[in-house]
């Protein structure tokens, strides 16, 4: 069964979203999570990361106890995220390689790794460039993979609108009552 | 939004504080663990309930973790001088508490009613439940033999191995007033970061709390009592390594199986598998920025 590794930063998402209420910016955080792991549940086993710092750390450690089988790290800011967007990511992972989805500001979505030692913690501006370049350093193939519903993130309200149709059933719940509100 | 914490003792409480903090009081329901009740000098203690009861209501010593702060022993050194038995401490305020329930029940009251009234008379606005109102005490069989829990845990000092643990009562005993009732209404069901032979056991052992957890229709969670493998307090860890076979989160979770959707984790135990859905974040509950991180970590993935 694969690992599905989901980091979330609840402090980081609450900043997002902006001119929503911090609650309001809460909820649909949350929302946007839960639909991730509604996803993540349908296609192996959930591990969420809920720390405010490291990160990229954390997700390492978690990887730790992982000895065999395909790793997915999936962000929490994917709502439109589906069992098959998943499977089709750890379909196109290479053998002994990594698949990854680019989000369009340079920065990475998703990951399917064939083994843990793949993953190190990357994050932030340029990632996507930064993790093919070290897996080509390491040797293993690389394909980044422009699956739709991983690729587009969220970040601001008018993500979440243009989504609309696409978004998962909680966070379109959470929108239509934040809208409401 | 109704959460049901299924709490013993310290951790129970800590966590109990947590989720009143950072929720409406009034949306939080506390099953308390009965199964360390005792008879102190003929009277009724409720070990578990008070510490949630008194830590709640913020006058629970928190350096000792039980009993009442800016406690005084006048009534205990004058038994002990007089020949009584006073292995089981308790301070004079502490002693007013114990009284007001004794006779209570010896009226008739269940203690359902008894530790409602009580949590009222502190200003706690949360829900205070025992797990049941039936007698239902927590035996621990070790290999210089069986006692009762206080006997082993307080008296002995939990110093001898455990084998087995039995909850006498346990079955005939009924969920008491308002248990099945909360659990059918909430939104999320947690348990607690206690032990979970000795703390979340009893409970779990009233059968109609455990068909209620059983087939539930909202998430339930459980905080893992242990951090890098270690219990925080208290001898889990060294019973889960015993009868559980090791001190890692598929330990915990092996005593909930069918129970939980989802484990806490702190971040030191995050390199080992749960076999269960896992939210890894940092438990320990030094302050209050810690409580509400860990409360919001839990509520933010869940609900």
């Amino acid at each position: 069964m694969p690992t599905v590794i989901v980091p979330f930063r609840r402090e980081h998402a609450k900043l997002r979203l902006r001119p929503l209420s911090e609650e309001a910016r809460s909820a649909l955080a949350a929302a946007m999570l839960a639909d991730v792991l509604a996803a993540a549940d349908a296609v192996g086993r959930a591990t969420i990361l809920a720390l405010e710092a490291n990160q990229g750390e954390a997700v390492e450690r978690a990887l730790r106890r992982i000895d065999s089988g395909p790793i997915l790290v999936v962000n929490a800011d994917l709502p439109c995220a589906e069992p098959r967007d998943l499977l089709a990511l750890l379909g196109a992972r290479p053998e002994g390689g990594m698949a990854l989805v680019e989000a369009r500001d340079g920065t990475t979505n998703a990951l399917a790794l064939a083994a843990p030692h793949l993953f190190a913690p990357l994050y932030g501006a340029g990632s996507a460039q930064r993790f093919r370049a070290r897996a080509e350093r390491l040797g293993a193939p690389v394909v980044t993979a422009a699956i739709p519903n991983l690729v587009d993130d969220v970040d601001t309200l008018d993500d979440l609108e243009r989504l609309e149709g696409r978004l998962g059933p909680h966070t379109l719940a959470e929108l239509g009552a934040v809208l409401v509100r | 939004m109704n959460v049901v914490l299924l709490a013993g003792g310290l951790g129970g409480s800590r966590f109990a504080r947590a989720l009143t903090e950072t929720l409406a009081p009034r949306d939080v329901t506390v099953v308390g663990n009965v199964g360390d009740d005792l008879e102190v000098s003929g009277l009724h203690v409720s070990p578990d309930l008070d510490t949630i009861l008194y830590t709640l209501a913020g006058v629970l010593d928190e350096e000792r973790g039980w009993g009442r702060a800016d406690e005084t022993w006048t009534t205990r050194e004058t038994a002990t001088e007089l020949g009584a038995e006073t292995w089981f401490q308790l301070g004079d305020r502490d002693l007013g508490l114990h009284l007001a329930r004794t006779e209570a029940l010896r009226r008739g009251e269940p203690l359902s009613a008894v530790t409602a009234r009580l949590t009222r008379a502190f200003g706690v606005e949360a829900t205070l439940l025992p797990a049941t109102d039936d007698r239902l005490r927590t035996w621990v069989a070790t290999p210089v033999g069986e006692f009762s829990f206080q006997e082993w845990f307080v008296r002995r000092g939990h110093r001898d191995e455990v084998d087995r643990v039995r909850f006498d009562g346990a079955e005939e005993a009924r969920a008491a007033p308002g248990v099945l009732e909360a659990l059918a209404a909430a939104d999320l069901i947690a348990i607690a970061p206690s032990n979970p032979f000795l703390s979340i056991g009893p409970i779990l052992a009233v059968a109609e709390v455990r068909a209620a957890l059983e087939s539930r229709t909202v998430p339930a969670v459980a905080v893992s009592p242990l951090i890098g493998g270690r219990s925080v307090r208290g001898p889990a860890d060294r019973m889960l390594a015993r009868l559980a076979g090791g001190t890692g989160p598929e330990q915990v979770a092996s005593c909930y199986k069918g129970l939980i959707d989802s484990l806490v984790v702190d971040e030191a135990d995050a390199d080992e598998d749960a076999g269960i859905r896992t939210i890894v974040t940092r438990t320990l509950m030094s302050d209050h920025a810690a409580r509400r991180t860990l409360v919001e970590a839990v509520l933010g993935v869940l609900v």
